[in-house]
């Protein structure tokens, strides 16, 4: 059922009557779609329908988050007034009337083709020609599975300031999963083809067939790869998805949340130098054609740029409606969860190493012994960061030569940020992926230049 | 809104095209505090219902709604519409009703008391803090989710499973040398009285104590001990060895090793519905097995592995209970019925952590690691996990290190296991839809990178 203004404001009204001078309402619908496509034959086929709504309260920094997906008007008032139970608080009275101001978002991503209108068919066939492409590719392969998603998500927000707003995100994907048998050992990897667009993302064949001979392309020389010794050397990472390195060595310990918690070294740095001065280091939701981006956050704000660091400075956090309370800061725009059973938190959304002005083949050729990343899985960020290096090679001399395997890179990311070196001229974004916190799964990019860090811990034996 | 029970009656009246349809429900209630210096400081309630339909004519289709309103018998068309596009040969098989347990009602004591919840989380928070000097600020989650699972289908089948699991969450920071740590320790039961605080803290201090100060060291093969939470950490990824699934299609490291020795005599597996070191309880699975204890891993020798209806019947065997829908994150809510554990953990021995500190006499006892999503090759068992730890020398803690990697071969590990502590320590994960477990393990030898 659709909520009437009214009674929406009754809704706010009742969370409120405990005291508290905040109050939200998030009502989401989403449908996704999900096929499944293995041995030449699609395996399943799932629709899925999401809907619910969660209440936020604040209370100066006290918060409380109550949801449910039954939206029937007498459930969603009794949910509310668990809310208010739980605040409990009768320091504060809100007594105003509530009267909501429609204020239109205005998503950067434009969508075409709404996945609905096409055909079931019609997204076989790409998952047909993707599995086909990537076979083509090695004949070592003993399983492989694509699979396709497609998400068409309407959120609406309410709250106790009067804002009436909604915005529409859609997105299409495919994932490739596939192993690989060199006679004696297998080996695995997956990756995503990921579009914040409608079926218009496949209207150019050769980026999705492109992608799927460069997954199994890499996968197959990953059977080739060789064990570095443990060193520390200079370390190349690539321009484009390699700009993970950011987002775990600083973008999770910049986040509001991690800040206000004391679990992070960026705390009381801002106006501090805290990189190297080739390090400018940006948030910004707001891009068009990249798949963290929005009209607003998921607490209304529209989204917007963000300097993290500039030129080695910190200059700002990520911050969220509760986290700007905390920090005595204003809402950057990155209130952000994966659905209406998430409180929103500080989240990134596309961030980025700015453009530099050193020469790309120089930071190689300058190398006599090192470690060229060309692609980075997921990791883990905070005070000492991890990330898995899916595609890693050994420069030596200058040049970029065998194939490595089992690397893993860890260490602090406020002592290697200093360490930059290099930040090259050509700035290349990436498809985007999840990323995993506390208020769930947020689809985010993360890119950059090729970047130098001078000297770090290497190793896999 | 339409009424749960339609559904039952919807499956009893299914058009004739479809041959058979399954329903199952699951309900989620969620009880959260959060305290800071004895203060509530955030709390959340939740209610939720999912209902996943999968429906076969000559092939199967699934159905998810979170739509309360919608129409049982069209989720139930709708899964059967999605069947049509499947060129698959194969179609599901559903349970028939299991003799003693249809209509399994399970009673549990529902009730939730939010100053139980608060005065626990203040008392939990005092204790932490009062544990270490180095300890500055504790905060304490206390949660009660109360979940009930019903699989019901047009054959007959209606098994449905209750749990009520209380849970606490300590998040500390401290300062030592002027330097800022910070740790998490988590622990559930079925009653708060049964969460032993005493645990929690000392894997508070060891954690803490495996961070503060640390420095470099030198790579090499080391005889190790693997804390426990290290271990659930490996093993927590590490699981899917075990899967039917991927024992089948040949992704696992241990595919075509069923009933050969992958382990030393000290490595037992076992996969059970209930223990008394958490809350959880799994009864029946998402397609109505009833959950089994039973054996994976029997002193170094495969028995057994995890297997879902489909799984099991491609290998003349029956299901061990183990259907279930989380792997691993996905970004989408997972819908695909799947192979994954309950409680899964390696058995516990009989020494204490300190006795086999004194067995390990020279090595590395590693405290922590992190990120193993990312770190383990299922399919080669490769892995390279980030850790960090504290050197012993003469069986005594000499100082702590960190930035190292530990590296090699899961089937290597479970080799070298010489023994197993008698600390096992289990922990929710994945969306509370199955626990890992493990006790500290010393190993021969484990290759150690660092720089």
């Amino acid at each position: 059922m659709s909520l009437s203004e009214n009674q929406v404001a009754k809704i706010l009204e009742t969370a409120l009557s405990s005291g508290g001078d905040f109050a939200e309402l998030f009502i989401e619908n989403k449908d996704e779609l999900q096929i499944k496509y293995e041995d030449e034959s699609v395996k399943r086929l799932t629709t899925t329908r999401i809907k619910g709504a969660g209440i936020y309260l604040l209370s100066g920094t006290r918060s409380v988050y109550v949801y449910t997906n039954d939206l029937s008007l007498d459930k969603i008032m009794n949910t509310a007034k668990l809310a208010a139970e739980l605040l409990n608080q009768k320091n504060s009275v809100f007594n105003r009337n509530i009267l909501f101001e429609y204020r239109k978002s205005n998503n950067p991503n434009k969508f075409i083709i709404y996945p609905s209108s096409v055909e079931h068919k019609d997204k076989i066939n790409i998952l047909r020609e993707i599995s086909l492409a990537a076979k083509s590719v090695d004949s070592r392969i003993v399983q492989m599975a694509v699979t396709y998603f497609d998400t068409d998500q309407n959120i609406s927000i309410y709250n106790s300031e009067g804002l009436f707003t909604w915005d529409r995100r859609i997105s299409s994907r495919v994932r490739l999963n596939a192993t690989i048998s060199d006679g004696a050992n297998y080996y695995d990897d997956w990756d995503d083809f990921t579009r914040p667009q409608g079926f218009e993302a496949f209207n150019n064949k050769s980026d999705y067939i492109t992608f799927a001979k460069e997954f199994i392309k890499g996968l197959a020389s990953s059977t080739e790869g060789i064990s570095l010794q443990s060193c520390n050397v200079p370390v190349v990472f690539e321009a484009g998805a390699c700009g993970t390195f950011w987002h775990e060595t600083c973008g999770h310990q910049l986040e509001a949340s991690a800040i206000a918690s004391n679990n992070s070294d960026f705390v009381g740095m801002i106006g501090k130098k805290v990189a190297s001065d080739k390090v400018t280091l940006i948030d910004d939701g707001s891009i068009p054609g990249l798949y963290g981006t929005s009209g607003i956050d998921d607490e209304g704000h529209p989204t917007q740029k963000n300097i993290l660091i500039e030129n080695g400075i910190l200059k700002g956090y990520l911050v969220d409606r509760l986290g700007g309370r905390l920090l005595n800061m204003s809402s950057t725009g990155n209130g952000r969860r994966q659905s209406y059973s998430y409180a929103p938190t500080s989240r990134m959304t596309n961030t980025y190493l700015a453009a530099g002005n050193d020469d790309e083949n120089e930071m190689i050729k300058s190398i006599d012994k090192g470690v060229f990343v060309k692609r980075l899985g997921g990791g883990t960020g905070g005070r000492e960061f991890s990330l898995a290096v899916k595609e890693g090679y050994l420069i030596e001399k200058g040049e970029i030569t065998k194939r490595l395997k089992g690397l893993t890179l860890n260490g602090r990311g406020i002592d290697l940020i200093k360490r930059v070196d290099r930040v090259g001229k050509k700035l290349e974004n990436e498809g985007g992926s999840f990323c995993g916190a506390s208020s769930g799964l947020c689809p985010v990019t993360s890119f950059q230049p090729r970047m130098r860090i001078s000297n770090m811990f290497v190793g896999g034996k | 809104m339409i009424g749960l029970e339609n559904y039952k009656k919807a499956l009893s009246e299914l058009p004739k095209e479809i041959n058979e349809a399954e329903v199952n429900i699951e309900t989620n209630e969620n009880y959260m505090l959060t305290v800071s210096e004895g203060e509530v400081v955030e709390s959340s309630y939740s209610n939720t219902t999912e209902i996943f339909a999968r429906a076969t004519g000559e092939k199967t289709g699934f159905a998810y709604t979170q739509d309360l309103s919608e129409d049982p018998a069209e989720v139930i068309e709708r899964a059967y519409r999605n069947s049509l596009e499947i060129t698959d040969n194969k179609r599901d098989f559903l349970n028939r009703p299991i003799l003693g347990h249809n209509q399994e009602k399970i009673r549990i004591n529902c009730n939730v008391d939010i100053e139980e919840m608060k005065k626990t989380a203040a008392s939990l928070e005092a204790h932490v803090l009062a544990s270490h000097d180095s300890i500055e600020k504790v905060i304490v989650e206390s949660r009660i989710d109360i979940t009930e699972s019903r699989v019901f289908n047009s054959h007959g089948l209606d098994v449905s499973s209750c749990r009520k699991v209380n849970y606490l969450k300590a998040d500390v920071i401290a300062q030592y040398k002027g330097e800022t740590y910070n740790t998490t320790c988590a622990l559930s039961a079925t009653d708060f009285e049964k969460i032993d605080f005493s645990f929690m803290i000392d894997m508070i201090i060891n954690q803490l104590e495996g961070k503060f100060g640390a420095g470099s060291f030198e790579p090499g093969e080391y005889p190790v001990l693997l804390d426990k939470t290290v271990g659930v950490n490996i093993l927590m990824t590490a699981w899917q060895l075990f899967s039917g699934i991927k024992y089948l299609e040949g992704s696992s490291a241990l595919s075509g090793k069923l009933y050969n020795n992958i382990g030393s005599e000290n490595f037992t597996v076992y996969d059970v519905p209930a223990h008394e070191k958490t809350g959880y309880i799994y009864r029946c699975d998402c397609e109505g097995s009833v959950s089994q204890a039973h054996t994976i891993v029997d002193k170094g020798r495969l028995v057994g592995l995890l297997h879902n209806i489909s799984t099991a019947s491609q290998m003349n065997t029956k299901s061990t209970g183990n259907a279930g829908r989380y792997a691993l994150l996905s970004g989408t809510i997972p819908t695909d019925i799947i192979v994954t554990p309950k409680i899964l953990y390696i058995e516990k021995g009989e020494e204490s952590v300190d006795t086999l500190l004194k067995e390990l006499n020279n090595g590395v006892y590693i405290t922590e690691s992190y990120d193993v999503f990312h770190s383990i090759n299922i399919a080669s068992g490769d892995f390279s996990i980030p850790c960090r730890g504290i050197v012993i020398k003469d069986g005594k803690k000499h100082r702590t290190i960190t930035g190292m990697t530990i590296s090699g071969n899961l089937l290597d590990l479970f080799k070298n296991i010489k023994a197993t502590a008698n600390d096992l320590y289990i922990e929710e994960f994945l969306m509370k839809s199955y626990c890992i477990g493990s006790p500290s393990l010393l190993l021969n030898k484990i290759q150690i990178n660092a720089g």
